[in-house]
């Protein structure tokens, strides 16, 4: 019996150091060091890297460019008729080019254009198994867009995005999770794109100035290629990705209306090969 | 000495409770840090649109973290850092790519702070952080730490 209450004891006493170790091993698992990408020299900011970079929301570049213009953004809507999906990896990209324009829809006050939207991002969330997560946003989307509270509406998109991201790495879908932000972000910079194009100014092409962003993009797409050595549809959006970097350049000069034109070229084929089945 | 079946129950119930509360500290968690910077928030967020997404992380105290962060010239931004230490000591800034800070009005609270930015330039800028502990009262003895949790949240106009 002595022996028995001391097995016990050790037992115990083993499990809650496993615990402590445990519990102290995932409290530091979201750190990583890493170098920086691009020309940012990260020695001057001596640290640990948590994240390459936050992404902007489109609604942030639309924001500027209201002030330097009065963009016609009901013009920049197009739904797009899109098939069924069964990869994941095509789910995601769409998912985020449909949020994208969600974003697009709430800054041209579309109550029509947001509901439909609302209700793709639904049915693509189900595909994704994140209906659970993603139903609530949804159903604030397509209440607060008849009353036409935009506000409500834009942020419920970035809640989305947010709860998507969450649930895909919690699900230990890192790649997919940024899939999504790639999806999103190629169709965002094709409607701003656009919109420069069309009144060009060197103000409004500065926007453009996002070179890292597109070297982050690279990375995970990188990555995700590496999981996922068979999807042909992600090789292309590398490609393109590589295509709108050299472009852009270093970000040290403005880019000319040319240059502007050529990134609304890439990113409107690179949203066409996402939308369609090759 | 035989331990009654009471006494083991009693003792496997005890253990089993410590089990689950493995020196967790009474407030620790990202959702907490968070809701410290969107506390913060509240105060100077008048006329911004606030990101719903948000960044979060664990560090030791006294560690550097950096975040690199676009932001668009046109836009004026403010970025909140929330942590979960009440003995937690933030400094908190933006830098450009060269190393110059860019962050100017700050607001603060026990828990958070809050610097603001008006790009002069659209680009990649880098927000620098470390959570130190304050100096301990006289007197007082306070279990330090492993690490805390941050949370980065932002609003633009």
């Amino acid at each position: 019996m002595k022996f028995h209450r001391h097995s016990l004891s050790f037992l115990v006493l083993t499990a809650v150091l496993l615990g402590n170790l445990l519990w102290g091993a995932q409290a530091q698992a979201p750190a990583t060091n890493k170098k920086g990408t691009g020309d940012v020299d990260l020695s001057k900011f001596p640290g640990e890297v948590m994240e390459d970079v936050v992404i902007p929301v489109p609604s942030e570049i639309f924001s500027v460019l209201e002030k330097l213009g009065d963009p016609d953004w009901k013009r920049e809507i197009s739904v797009r008729v899109t098939p069924k999906f069964s990869d994941r990896i095509d789910i995601a990209l769409l998912l985020g080019t449909v949020v994208a324009d969600g974003f697009l829809a709430v800054q041209a006050q579309d109550s029509k254009t947001v509901e439909t939207i609302g209700r793709k991002v639904l049915e693509l969330s189900k595909a994704l198994g994140l209906q659970d997560a993603v139903l609530p946003h949804c159903n604030t989307i397509l209440d607060s867009a008849k009353d036409k509270q935009w506000e409500t509406v834009r942020r419920e998109f970035d809640a989305t995005q947010h709860t998507v991201r969450l649930t895909m790495e919690s699900m230990k879908d890192k790649a997919l999770a940024e899939c999504v932000s790639v999806g999103g972000w190629l169709a965002g910079t094709q409607v701003i794109t656009s919109v420069i194009t069309k009144h060009y100014t060197a103000d409004k092409a500065e926007l453009l100035n996002q070179p890292h962003l597109v070297e982050y993009f690279r990375a995970s797409m990188k990555k995700a290629i590496a999981h996922l050595p068979n999807s042909d549809k992600l090789k292309l959006v590398s490609t393109g990705l590589k295509h709108i970097q050299d472009v852009m350049g270093d970000g040290s000069a403005t880019l000319d209306k040319e240059s502007v034109e050529a990134i609304h070229r890439i990113t409107s084929e690179l949203v066409a090969t996402i939308i369609s089945k090759h | 000495m035989n331990p009654s079946p009471r006494h083991t129950r009693c003792l496997l119930a005890a253990l089993f409770a410590t089990l689950l509360c493995p020196l967790h500290p009474a407030r620790a968690s990202k959702g907490d840090a968070h809701d410290e910077a969107m506390a913060l928030a509240e105060k100077s967020r008048k006329g911004f649109k606030v990101r719903e997404d948000f960044w979060s992380g664990t560090c030791k105290p006294g560690e550097k973290k950096t975040v690199k962060i676009q932001l668009f010239k046109g836009n004026e931004y403010w970025f909140w850092l929330g942590s979960d230490e009440d003995f937690g000591d933030i400094s908190f800034d933006v830098f450009d790519t060269d190393g110059n800070k860019v962050s100017s009005e700050a607001t603060s609270s026990d828990l958070a702070k809050g610097v603001r930015i008006t790009p002069a330039r659209t680009g990649t800028y880098v927000a620098v952080f470390t959570i130190a502990l304050k100096p301990t009262p006289p007197g007082q003895k306070i279990e330090k730490p492993a690490k805390i949790w941050w949370a980065l949240a932002y609003g633009w106009k």
